[in-house]
């Protein structure tokens, strides 16, 4: 029974793209052997021991687990149904603001029992749970946060907190301001893990898994992402620049011999009576690629922009240089900006507020773009830059003006367009990237971290 | 093989063996580790540094009273230094002085033997007669080849010597491999292993934690600083405080006899958890207004 539901869990773990070999499956099955089963977090972590690997599979673990193993048996989901009956009902006279005072006193106190039973009161009450209606639990979450107010509460908790400070006391403000925050987060969290309770038990987890859509953060389409996700791509981002850095520089440093060198062989085979016995190779220097990085900063495409050249100046060891230029309908180059910060967040804040990159209306044009690019700093290309392209290649319409990316191409060793949209809409609407692609040297889909890495890679 | 031998009667006893020793662990610490005593399974740990990834294999061996075999992993480290090597000096000086007495076959028979091998960590925690915890410290600085020098010790717990044939363990070692995750570590290596990951931890268990390390300190001096320290972690740093710092932090606060944390006081001292400048400008906007 329980090994049949875990074969069904890892099923949804493989599905969303975590890996699972046969010996960790068989870890997994074999540690349920040294468990209580009823103790969830055990059972969660003996779990997470035997089948996770990389932490940043972790979260998709997290949720997956929630769903298979949160709810009991059919016979559990009945009583739980009539306990919640019980509960909404014996709290009907407690009215919204009493309710809030409450969750608000049982999160200070720390009584956990009673919070959950307060969320589930809330979630009766606000979320309207449907049964038979296909949404997903985000719906139900965000109807119960509007029902409840969330700031109310923190607002509540917090002025509780702080009327025991002095009010001269602007740290310790400060830092109960962010527990709050935590605690806030937990509520919400109590709130998320008891709709997706109820719903389990209403379709079964298979079914809640797959609205659920689990992603793992190199997974995650950099057009689509909501603030959550963005956040998390960007947590990825680092531990994955670290080791790509890592692979690169040995990359470099034990790349493989150079050509064949005659000279020197040909010496040395004097030795040996003008056998050539010992072969001389030139030592390999990959030269260092110039970066151009020309990208596209408007609204739908920003996230993408940013998330690259967060990572190619991470590795900007990788390159002889990067310069960098911006643009929507005009482009400025922003280069000095990320020179002159340490702290590459802090430069695309500045970036965003300082680059000149609107001439017009605000509406992305490449043909305009291209042609000023080509002008201004057409001249200080060569035979050794690289240009990379960032963009949708939406251009509203415009002249493409392709021509000018065709001289461009002459100048330099190479064009890479990389585009975030899914390969299947482009050249749909006012996307043309078919009449760019012909002048570049490979047009790549670049709509997740995976991708984009994989870009990289092959670049450096 | 070797015949069954646990080290942990249940769950609960690891942690109590751990807090013996002074470490406190968390449920996904206990769970890993009791699980990786049932199942014979290497445990990777992984995490940001200084959350005690070195420290919990240290204290587990210290509560078990087992020997502690360190195998300190750096790039360029071989077989010769991980597992085992022929004392070619002494072979050399043995087939000089046997020469006149003894026919080829006999010295080649004698000089691989036991007494011409000089055992390497690895090595010596197989053929260990008493308990022993083998610790192969930081794996990602190897490279990707020579993890494989790894993997029959890790999942046979066996080393083979083309010489002399295999040896298999005596008794089952726990084995604790640490990552600083600076590296992709191979499928194969991942599969053999259990995986524990030790982020930082949470406010309770680091007040905890201080508690139990810096001796005179007040429970509100410790959650105070607790509650600093964690908010600094969550601001963008190059390098965040470990856990070692905050214990560093709190202790000078105690000898500077502070009973709470105020602005002043963090100004002043926060050389001792924060280390580059950049970062101490960070958390001076962001927490001291100056």
């Amino acid at each position: 029974m329980i090994v049949d539901r875990l074969i069904d869990f890892i099923e949804a773990l493989r599905a969303s793209g975590v890996p699972i070999s046969i010996l960790e499956s068989i870890d997994a099955t074999s540690s349920l052997k040294y468990v209580d089963i009823s103790q969830k977090e055990m059972v969660k972590s003996y779990l997470a021991g035997s089948l996770i690997k990389d932490q940043s599979h972790r979260k998709v673990f997290d949720q997956l687990f929630d769903v298979y193993f949160s709810s009991g048996s059919t016979a559990e989901n009945m009583t739980s149904a009539a306990l919640e009956k019980e509960i909404s009902e014996s709290f009907a006279d407690v009215d919204d603001d009493e309710l809030r005072e409450m969750i608000a006193s049982a999160t200070q106190s720390g009584d956990v029992e009673a919070l959950k039973a307060m969320v589930s009161l809330a979630v009766s009450r606000y979320a309207g749970i449907e049964p038979g209606r296909p949404v997903g639990g985000r719906y139900y979450a965000y109807r119960t946060y509007q029902g409840l107010n969330m700031d109310k509460i923190q607002t509540s908790i917090f002025d509780g907190r702080v009327s025991q400070l002095p009010s001269d006391d602007s740290l310790g403000r400060k830092l109960i301001n962010r527990e709050v925050e935590l605690e806030l987060a937990k509520i919400s969290q109590l709130v998320e893990d008891e709709i997706r309770r109820r719903m389990v038990g209403e379709r079964g987890p298979e079914a809640v898994a797959r609205t659920l859509r689990a992603t793992l953060p190199q997974d995650i389409d950099f057009m689509y992402a909501g603030a959550d996700e963005l956040n998390e791509i960007e947590r990825s981002l680092e531990p994955l620049v670290r080791k790509l850095a890592t692979r690169l520089e040995r990359q470099r440093r034990h790349g493989g011999t150079g050509s064949l060198d005659y000279r020197a062989t040909i010496r040395k085979s004097m030795a040996y009576g003008g056998v050539p016995i010992d072969l001389v190779y030139h030592r390999a220097f990959p030269s260092k690629p110039e970066l151009v990085v020309v990208a596209d900063i408007s609204g739908s495409v920003a996230s993408f922009a940013r998330f690259t050249l967060l990572m190619l100046y991470a590795l900007s060891g990788q390159f002889s240089k990067v310069r960098s230029f911006v643009f929507i309908d005009e482009i400025d180059e922003v280069t000095e900006i990320f020179d002159k910060s340490d702290d590459i967040n802090e430069a695309m804040t500045q970036v965003n507020s300082r680059a000149k990159v609107v001439w017009m209306d605000g509406h992305s044009d490449y043909g305009r773009v291209l042609e000023s690019f080509f002008e201004r700093w057409g001249q200080a290309l060569n035979h050794n830059s690289t240009v990379l392209i960032l963009g949708d290649a939406r251009n509203n319409y415009h002249p493409s003006r392709a021509g000018i990316l065709a001289n461009l191409r002459m100048k330099v060793r190479q064009i890479h367009w990389l585009n975030p949209e899914p390969a299947s809409y482009w050249d749909s609407g006012d996307s043309i990237i078919g009449e760019y692609g012909i002048y570049c040297d490979s047009v790549n889909e670049c709509r997740n971290l995976r991708q984009l890495q994989s870009f990289v890679r092959r670049l450096a | 093989m070797a015949e069954e031998s646990l080290n942990f009667t249940s769950q609960s006893d690891v942690e109590e063996l751990l807090l013996k020793a002074g470490y406190l662990p968390t449920l996904e610490i206990c769970s890993v580790l009791f699980l990786a005593d049932r199942l014979k399974k290497p445990v990777l740990v992984e995490g940001p540094a200084g959350t005690g990834k070195t420290q919990l294999a240290k204290s587990i061996a210290q509560a078990l009273g087992s020997r502690l075999i360190r195998l300190q992993c750096h790039e360029g480290i071989d077989e010769a230094k991980a597992l085992y090597e022929w004392n070619y000096k002494k072979q050399l000086l043995r087939i000089q002085s046997d020469q006149l007495s003894q026919s080829w076959n006999q010295i080649e028979e004698n000089i691989f033997s036991e007494e011409f091998l000089l055992e390497r960590p690895l090595l010596e925690a197989i053929r260990a007669d008493d308990p022993v915890v083998l610790l192969i410290d930081e794996i990602d600085r190897v490279e990707v080849e020579t993890e494989a020098l790894l993997l029959e010790v890790l999942s046979d717990y066996q080393v083979s010597i083309p010489e002399m044939g295999t040896v298999t363990a005596n008794q089952m070692p726990l084995v604790f491999l640490t990552s600083n995750n600076t590296r992709e570590l191979s499928e194969a290596l991942k599969r053999r292993c259990l995986f524990l990951y030790l982020d930082y931890p949470d406010r309770d268990r680091e007040t905890a934690i201080v508690l139990s390390r810096v001796p005179g300190i007040s429970t509100a001096l410790a959650e105070s600083v607790t509650s600093f320290v964690s908010s600094i972690r969550e601001l963008d740093l190059k390098k965040l405080p470990s856990v070692s710092e905050t214990i560093d932090w709190a202790s000078a606060l105690v000898q500077f006899g502070v009973s709470e944390v105020d602005e002043s006081i963090a100004k002043s001292t926060l050389n001792v958890l924060v280390k580059y400048r950049s970062d101490m400008v960070k958390v001076s906007k962001a927490l001291l207004s100056s």
